[in-house]
């Protein structure tokens, strides 16, 4: 996929030749050596309304480049460009609400909520920071949002630690949607769940797909789950791209010596 | 047994969960019971241990010298009292009464009504209590037939009277647990002295505690060049020694009771600082952490709101074993005579007058004192092991 | 049917948690036998107690809340529960080793991965330790480390997931045991590796003629290399026997549900075929069969409802606990 081709418009996120560089210091005086390249030139453009998968194994950068777009981490070269706004250049403003249109669903579904916070709390906190509600409405909308994703409304009342991995991550869908965001970053959501748990969840998400229209970034390491969920799939190594096309092209003609070791190693 | 009996719906959070741990055991429970009885005893040492009477009828008329004779302290302190029993007594009933969802806004409210009566109160009493001053020989008047119908304290000596006649006695009938080198009731100087280890307890920690989570949180969250320099001035300040450092203020300074919680306060928050500090590191970068920054909270709040509830749990345990320390720091202080002089009472100052100048033992001296000292320390030791291992993860449910 | 002799069978296991919240049975009555040189593989989803059967079986459970409450476990005809702790300390990683789930964690930050290896070695038998190392050495290389004498003096934090395993496998083989027990061997590690990690175990398997008792949560994992299966559900075994029997025709509806998730979830079909509601919370397990509200046969059935299916033997080597199983009714227990 050529960047310069692309027709800005028709994209809802473009990743321009990006660049994630971690320094490596030494020494007592703390001197860069050298860089772990983990994002190492990487393009990547998203429709609206499709499913983008990205796949690789532990080490090839891909949650280094979630994180990049959402500027959790520092990017060292490049561009990201949602809708028309350059993220890597925007201020603290412009960053908020970027980042309330673009959501992310981290892996561990053990970390990924505060355990001191009720379910409730955390998930209508999203909604009273960026004044989406109002105090008496509040409840309201929250045990909506549960229910959106499966969810009982009485479970605002409870922690997190009396809810299982997969309800977990049901909770961190809910919080993310109580946003309405329009591109949920999805990172590797269901890898730590059950086989008959991560059908569940990977049925939501395509339900919640269709009901509020969303893109989805979804990040993998197992090639089954991409198979049945993305429109495109990239393939990820070291950092780069070695492969990008539509689902069935990519499977049915794999052409990178990776891709097919990823292939064969899923069936 | 179900997990939130109130209602099935409610969740139990991690500090209920913690709090019934802590309870579980019957030791920890015991010595939470004699804290309060400690409290209690510090509280109402006034009216425990006083030379002036209750109440006492003089020429037909009805006089309270007890209660005109207080210090405004001392009703700031009942105001206190009474304002955190019923803050004891409304968080159970608003744990009861409100959903958790809920509870969190109420509780801090609630919280902070508490402490705004409390510091006006303080306010007022001070601005408007009038300063008096009582001399008068109650006892005298009841045994010369010039008072009657007196009701006096259970323990009717003041702390500060002096008796040069019953100097060092013996416990006897009259002296539950003897005199000390002045005439002074031993009892009644140890009830008082109550207040001095809490005051110091409390008021050192708090200092240490506050200051060491601001400098934790600040070096731990923001990491890097911060966190290197500001390691180097905590050490710094670690390496100070903070027996002499006392010792030298006490040289300078006058020997109040607030110097010495303000210097054991202000040099012993590093090790505070170094728990907070580590906890912090650890946990921003944790998925919770980065899930909020994500949704756009204010620094503050990630700090405050969601880091530090979760980096507590080792901070209070140190706080308590922290208490336990500033009650044996100035009990070993005025035990060396850098403490706190008479006739402010302190059960270190009370234990040094023990051996006297002619070398004689006074046990009565030693062993009431000791005690009380080693009950409290061991107390509040008790309680930090006990919360340590409420705290302990290993407790959690594992399916 | 192979005539392969019974090398390791529990009867009766039951295992007991205390939690917070109360005491329940994480393993209920389990009970199964394991031939000489097959695979059995136990599946089922976390909370099931597949995990906290293969502690008991290794008499491990003193480092959880767990406690064995009945039940005896047969090994090369001795019962393990019977033994002295002496005794089991040298049963384990001689004669039963087991992987556990997170390399990472299950291996020592501060030894070097050699020397963990010629710890078991020395442990278990006699020789000057120079005699460990080399074995140990040579451990790393039978599973495929390339370079072992470097890799030996390395720690565990600088190997990658992939490897770590590895270790961790060399570990348990080291003393030739004749019971593996594997508890999810690739959780947590990429599909690549954790292909070539079960190869692996495959070649060991068929070297040194090791049974392996496999614990795993993904049924494709099953399909792929299980000899003999159980499907454990709520802390009971609910489908038992030889795994290409189950699969070709699976007698309960969660096993049943467990295939049919399995093989739509690499299709390209609108919807995975996902079994509704959640594992069943131990603490509040439902009345009489413990899957009938996620059942499609049994949510509605008044006998589901009430009475809890036991496991019985449907035909020879092939169990269910079903009142819906075909061959069900028929016997009685």
């Amino acid at each position: 996929m050529n960047p310069e081709k692309i027709n800005p418009p028709d994209y809802l996120l473009q990743v321009l030749d990006l660049k994630t560089y971690f320094p490596i210091r030494r020494g007592l005086l703390r001197r860069t050596i050298g860089y772990i390249k983990a994002v190492d030139g990487v393009s990547i453009a998203l429709k609206a309304g499709r499913t983008f998968g990205l796949v690789g194994e532990s080490g090839s950068g891909k949650t280094t480049l979630a994180r990049s777009i959402l500027r959790l981490v520092p990017v060292h070269q490049g561009r990201i460009v949602f809708r028309q706004t350059d993220v890597l250049s925007a201020d603290k403003t412009h960053l908020r609400q970027l980042r309330r249109q673009i959501g992310l669903i981290f892996q561990d579904p053990y970390a990924s909520l505060n355990p001191r916070q009720t379910i409730g709390n955390i998930i209508g906190e999203g909604l009273k920071v960026h004044r989406l509600t109002t105090d008496r409405d509040l409840p309201d909308r929250v045990t909506t949002w549960l229910s959106r994703v499966g969810l009982l409304p009485d479970y605002i009342n409870r922690y997190p630690h009396e809810f299982s991995a997969g309800q977990r991550q049901r909770i961190a869908l809910a919080r993310t949607l109580a946003l309405q965001p329009s591109l949920i970053i999805c990172d590797e959501p269901v890898s730590s769940l059950d086989v008959s748990t991560q059908a569940q969840i990977l049925n939501l998400l395509k339900d919640l797909q269709v009901q509020f229209s969303l893109t989805y970034l979804f990040i993998a390491h197992d090639l089954t789950v991409v198979e049945s969920f993305c429109d495109v799939v990239a393939v990820m190594y070291k950092g780069r791209i070695v492969e990008c096309a539509p689902t069935r092209q990519l499977f049915e003609n794999p052409t990178h010596t990776y891709t097919q070791i990823l292939i064969a190693s899923a069936r | 047994m179900a997990a939130n009996t109130i209602n099935k719906n409610w969740g139990t959070s991690a500090g209920e969960l913690t709090w019934r741990r802590f309870l579980s055991s019957p030791l920890n429970a015991f010595c939470l019971a004699f804290l309060a009885f400690l409290v209690s005893l510090a509280v109402l040492a006034p009216f425990l241990a006083n030379d002036k009477p209750f109440v006492i009828t003089i020429a037909g008329r009805l006089h309270f010298p007890l209660f005109r004779a207080l210090d405004p302290g001392d009703y700031s302190l009942c105001l206190a009292a009474i304002v955190g029993l019923s803050q004891v007594v409304l968080i159970r009933r608003n744990i009861i009464r409100f959903a958790p969802f809920i509870r969190g806004g109420v509780l801090s409210r609630q919280l902070a009504v508490g402490c705004v009566i409390i510091i006006l109160g303080t306010i007022l009493i001070y601005a408007l209590l009038p300063f008096r001053l009582d001399t008068a020989d109650y006892k005298t008047m009841v045994a010369s037939g010039l008072a009657a119908g007196a009701i006096f304290p259970p323990v009717p000596y003041g702390y500060d009277r002096t008796d040069l006649k019953s100097r060092q006695q013996p416990p006897s009938r009259q002296h539950w647990f003897g005199t000390d080198d002045v005439g002074a009731d031993v009892l009644a100087r140890l009830i008082h002295a109550t207040r001095v280890s809490f005051a110091v307890g409390l008021v050192a920690v708090g200092i240490s505690t506050a200051i060491g989570i601001a400098v934790g949180a600040g070096l731990g969250y923001f990491a890097g060049k911060v966190d290197f320099l500001g390691m180097r001035l905590v050490e710094i300040v670690m390496a100070i020694p903070v027996f002499f450092l006392v010792i030298m203020v006490v040289a300078f300074f006058p020997k109040t009771l607030l110097n010495i919680m303000l210097i054991i306060g202000l040099t012993s928050w590093t090790g505070t600082a170094r728990l907070v500090r580590s906890e912090f590191l650890k946990l921003r970068r944790r998925d919770f952490v980065q899930a909020v920054i994500l949704i756009g909270i204010p620094l503050r709040s990630i700090l405050f709101r969601h880091i530090l509830p979760n980096a507590i749990a080792p901070v209070l345990v140190n706080a308590t074993f922290g208490i336990s320390a500033a009650i044996f720091t100035e009990a070993a202080l005025s035990f060396l005579g850098f403490g706190l002089a008479p006739p402010v009472p302190s059960w270190g100052q009370m234990l040094s007058q023990g051996v006297t100048t002619a070398g004689s033992f006074l046990w009565w001296l030693t062993l009431f004192p000791g005690l009380a000292i080693f009950l409290t320390v061991l107390t509040y030791n008790v309680i930090g092991e006990g919360l340590r291992d409420a705290f302990d993860p290993r407790w959690r449910n594992t399916a | 049917m192979t005539e392969n002799h019974i090398l390791l069978s529990t009867r009766n296991l039951t295992v007991g948690f205390s939690t917070d919240r109360g005491v329940f049975h994480a393993v209920d009555n389990v009970g199964f036998s394991v031939r000489q040189g097959r695979v059995f593989t136990i599946v089922g989803e976390s909370g099931s107690g597949k995990t906290t059967t293969a502690l008991a079986i290794m008499r491990l459970l003193a480092s959880t809340r767990g406690r064995i409450l009945s039940g005896q476990i047969f090994f090369e005809g001795r019962d393990l529960l019977a033994l002295t702790e002496k005794q089991m300390c040298r049963i384990r990683g001689n004669k039963i080793a087991m992987i556990f789930q997170e390399p990472a964690a299950a291996l020592n930050p501060i030894l070097t991965v050699g020397s963990q290896i010629a710890e078991v070695i020395t442990l278990h038998q006699a020789g000057p330790p120079k005699q460990a190392w080399l074995q140990a050495v040579e451990m790393l290389r039978t599973v495929e480390i390339p370079d072992p004498d470097k890799w030996a003096r390395s720690y565990p934090h600088q190997l990658s997931g992939g490897m770590q395993q590895r270790v961790m496998i060399a570990i348990a083989i080291s003393c030739r045991p004749s019971l593996l027990i594997a508890d999810e061997p690739t959780a947590g590690l990429d599909a690549t590796i954790g292909l070539t990690i079960l190869n692996l175990l495959d070649r060991l398997r068929q070297r040194d003629d090791i049974t392996v008792l496999l614990i795993t949560h993904d049924l494709r994992l099953a399909v792929r290399r299980a000899d003999d299966l159980a499907v454990m559900y709520a802390s009971r075994i609910v489908e038992m026997g030889e795994s290409r029997k189950i699969f070709a025709q699976p007698r309960h509806p969660y096993t049943q549900g467990l295939l049919s998730c399995s093989q739509t979830a690499g299709t390209s079909l609108r919807r995975i075929a996902a079994i509704p509601g959640t594992t069943a919370d131990p603490l509040c397990y439902p009345t009489g069969c413990k899957f009938h509200p996620r059942c499609r046969l049994g949510s509605n059935d008044r006998l589901c409802q009430t009475l809890e299916p036991e496991l019985r033997e449907l035909e020879p080597d092939r169990w269910a606990a079903c009142w819906h199983a075909s061959g069900y009714e028929k016997h009685a227990s």
